[in-house]
Order: C-alpha cells, then structure tokens, then sequence
C-alpha cells in the first residue's frame, strides 16, 4: 500500500515538472528570435 | 536483460495514469496562475520601462501586465496622460528621479495623471499607442503623446520590432475592431509579395495561443518579481536575478557620456540622411500614403486625442548641415508636422530651438531639454483637454 502510495505520488510529482516544463517552452518559443537593435547604447 | 530491467525499474516507480494527471494538473494551474497574474500590477515604484524591464533585456511586457501597472497609476477621473513614443520621450540622458515626465505631471496639476510608456526602439503607434487604445475603454479622459523625426518613422500598426505587442493585446480582444486597420493588417500579412510571410503568421499564432494559456503573462512576471530564465547580460552578472530588484541605469545621464566622439560620424550621417528624407516627402503619393498608414494606427476616436512631437535634432549637427541641407531638414520636419495634422493629429515640432546642452546626444534630450520639453507641451495639452471637454471651463 505504501509503496502504491509513494509511486502514485512520483508519478504525479514527476508530471507535474513536465507540465511547468511544457508550459515554460511555450513562453520561450514565444520570443522573438532576433536580437533587439537598441541592445547596446 | 538491461532493456527488460530498466522497463522494470520504471515500472516500479512510474504509473501512467498520475503521471498525465500530474501533467495536466500542473499545467491548467500556471495558466490558471498567468490569468491571476495579469490583472495585478506587478510593478512597484515604475517611472519608466528602463533597460532591465524592456525588450532591450529580452523582457518583454503583456500588455495585461502594463494595463494592471496603468490601472494602478491612473485615475479615472482625472485626465490621463499617456506618454509613448521612443527612448527621446522614455528619458534616456535623464535620472530617473528627473525625468521630463516627472516635471509634466507638476506643470499639469492634479486634474492629470502623467504615465510613462515609451520604450526605445519604438516607432510612434507602438506599445505606448497600443497600450492608450486599450485604455481609453477605461479612461474616456485619455490624451496620447508620441514622436517622430529622424529617430522614428511614421509607421503603420505593425511594422517596427514591438509589433509582439501589437499582437498580444489584439488577440486578448483588447482593442477595438477597426475595419480600414483590419485591411492594412491583412495587406501587411501578405508583405506585398502575394503570399502569406510564415514569421508573420508563425507570431500571431503564438499571441493566440498565449492569450488562452497565458504563459507570457506568468513567466514575465516571474522574470521581474523572482528569477529570470533566459539569460542576458545584466549588470550583477547574475541573469537569474529579478528584474525589479535592479535599478534604473539612467543611461547617458552622465555628463561624460554625453556627445561620445565615436558616434559624431554615425550621428551626422542620420541627421544628413533625414535631411534628404524631403525628396521623398515631397511626393504626394508618399504623404497620402503616411496619412493613411497614421490613420490606421490611431483609428478615428484615437486622432483627435493624439498629440504627435515632431524631434528636431541637436543644433551640434544640424548647424554642422551644408546650408541647402539645413533648409531640406527644417523642411522636413514642418511637413512631417503638417502630415500629423493631415491625418487628425494634434501635431507639435520641438526642439528647433533648443540649444546644444539641451540634448546629451543627435536626438536625445538632456534634464535640461526635458524641462523644456515639459514647459513647451503643457499648455498643449491642456488645451487639447479643454477642446476635448475633459476639463470643465476655469479648470
């Protein structure tokens, strides 16, 4: 029981990362690829 | 025997079914995250969206997120002045403690409420154009001022490196449906060539996914409040540190940096190439056609709220133009006052008369030239708020 509990909870810990993981990817393949032009002064 | 025992191993530790359930779970939740986010004003003390919080740093605001920080700012009963435009209006060569904006909103008085959206970089409709559209739904006293010269072109809705921006607030259906826009967009889309630019489409597709799942608004957030993720040179070294945490660099405030030898020859040849800018303005099709693009940018309630600053740049260059050049620049910059006029605007050249410590560099104005700056455009917009009868009369 206890180890069903501990893979249960490893197993959604771990999904849980590859979520944020997932959603993170999207904001960074959401900016812009190239440099800004202004980037030195 | 190795393959058939690792499968065992995560057989032991792994189950599929909390695994996606973990998946799901975590991601609904930085949506639902990013969603609480952008409505609330992340910003603490802003005066202006320096260095280490705009683009230039690979920080790029939603337009949510600068919604929250204006709803913060401003006041519904008061007018609210929304400053755009480029770096010359963002402040760069003054402290932020005395930046021209500062100086306005003491010139206004109380019935104003002075905020500073201009980002370098930005042609005149962007981001702090975008942004006055999206507030004017909540502030019916709204006035809007941005620039133009041999720093920025009068350009359409989309077409400089903020046109992200542009996107964002338009697929959070935060701006207005505008049909003569709709078809300079559609036409832009095409770039001309006739077929559909995949960059082009590639980027809208992301604002609208992003608008369902705001991931934009989360992690930009995360970026200034906590940690950055992508990195970039920052001052402390550190990219991973929060953006709010690093203070204004009040870039080229220093008298030291002011007039850098290195950039006279690149500076004069701006100043020349804008002086030459008349052959072109002198075609009536060229004119009509920045007059509609304007108009697209700044749709009919939009225009008469608008005030347009036509730059002139320091005297250090433009005394230094041949005397038919010299005469070809002050040309240009009255038609470009004329074209702001010819397409609704509220339209103002300055800084012909300023002298050469009013500037830190060709087009950026020094604390003194700001407080010109401020000193020359109030009685403008105060005018412009009696004319659009936001202020009652002897107010």
């Amino acid at each position: 029981m206890t180890m069903k509990l501990v893979r249960w909870l490893l197993s959604f810990l771990l999904g849980c990362i590859i979520g944020i993981i997932l959603h993170y990817t999207l904001y960074r393949m959401s900016l812009p690829v190239e440099p800004f032009i202004y980037m030195a002064f | 025997m190795d393959q058939h025992s690792r499968a065992g191993l995560l057989e032991r530790f792994l189950s599929p079914r909390p695994l996606l359930a973990g998946v799901v779970f975590s991601f609904l939740g930085c949506c639902i995250v990013g969603r609480i986010l952008r409505s609330q004003n992340q910003y603490i003390n802003f005066t202006r969206f320096h260095t280490y919080i705009s683009p230039q740093t690979q920080y790029y605001p939603t337009a949510s997120q600068v919604r929250s920080l204006a709803r913060a700012t401003l006041d519904p009963e008061k007018v609210a002045v929304v400053v755009g435009g480029n770096s010359i209006l963002q402040g760069v060569g003054q402290r932020a403690t005395q930046i021209w904006t500062k100086r306005l909103q003491e010139l206004l008085g109380d019935d104003y409420r002075v905020i500073n959206l201009a980002l370098a970089g930005t042609q005149p409709a962007e981001f702090g154009g975008v942004m006055a559209e999206v507030l004017s739904a909540d502030y019916h006293k709204l006035i809007f001022i941005t620039d133009t010269g041999s720093s920025a072109e009068l350009g359409g809705p989309d077409r400089g490196g903020y046109h992200c921006f542009f996107w964002d607030a338009y697929f959070k259906n935060m701006l207005r449906h505008d049909p003569e826009r709709e078809h300079l967009l559609h036409e832009l889309s095409m770039r001309g060539s006739g077929k559909v630019d995949h960059s082009y489409t590639e980027l809208q597709l992301g604002r609208r996914i992003d608008a369902l799942l705001y991931f934009q608004d989360l992690w930009t957030s995360c970026t200034l409040r906590s940690f950055g993720t992508v990195w970039v040179p920052l001052p402390s070294g550190r990219f991973t540190r929060a953006r709010q945490a690093i203070a204004d660099p009040n870039i080229r405030s220093l008298k030291s940096d002011h007039y850098l030898p290195a950039e006279d020859a690149r500076s004069m040849e701006i100043v020349e190439e804008f002086a030459r800018y008349r052959e072109a303005l002198s075609l009536e099709e060229y004119r009509s056609q920045i007059i509609s693009g304007l108009k697209a940018c700044f749709p009919a309630p939009a225009q008469k709220r608008t005030l347009v600053l036509v730059m002139s740049d320091s005297p250090a260059f433009v005394e230094r133009l041949k005397p038919r050049l010299k005469e070809d620049y002050h040309w240009a910059i009255t038609k470009l006052t004329e074209i702001g006029q010819a397409a609704g605007c509220e339209s103002l050249a300055v800084g012909g008369d300023f002298a050469v410590d009013d500037f830190v560099d060709r087009c950026h104005l020094s604390e003194k030239g700001g407080r010109k700056l401020a000193q020359l455009i109030a009685p403008t917009i105060r005018g412009m708020a009696r004319r659009l009868g936001y202020l009652k009369e002897g107010e």
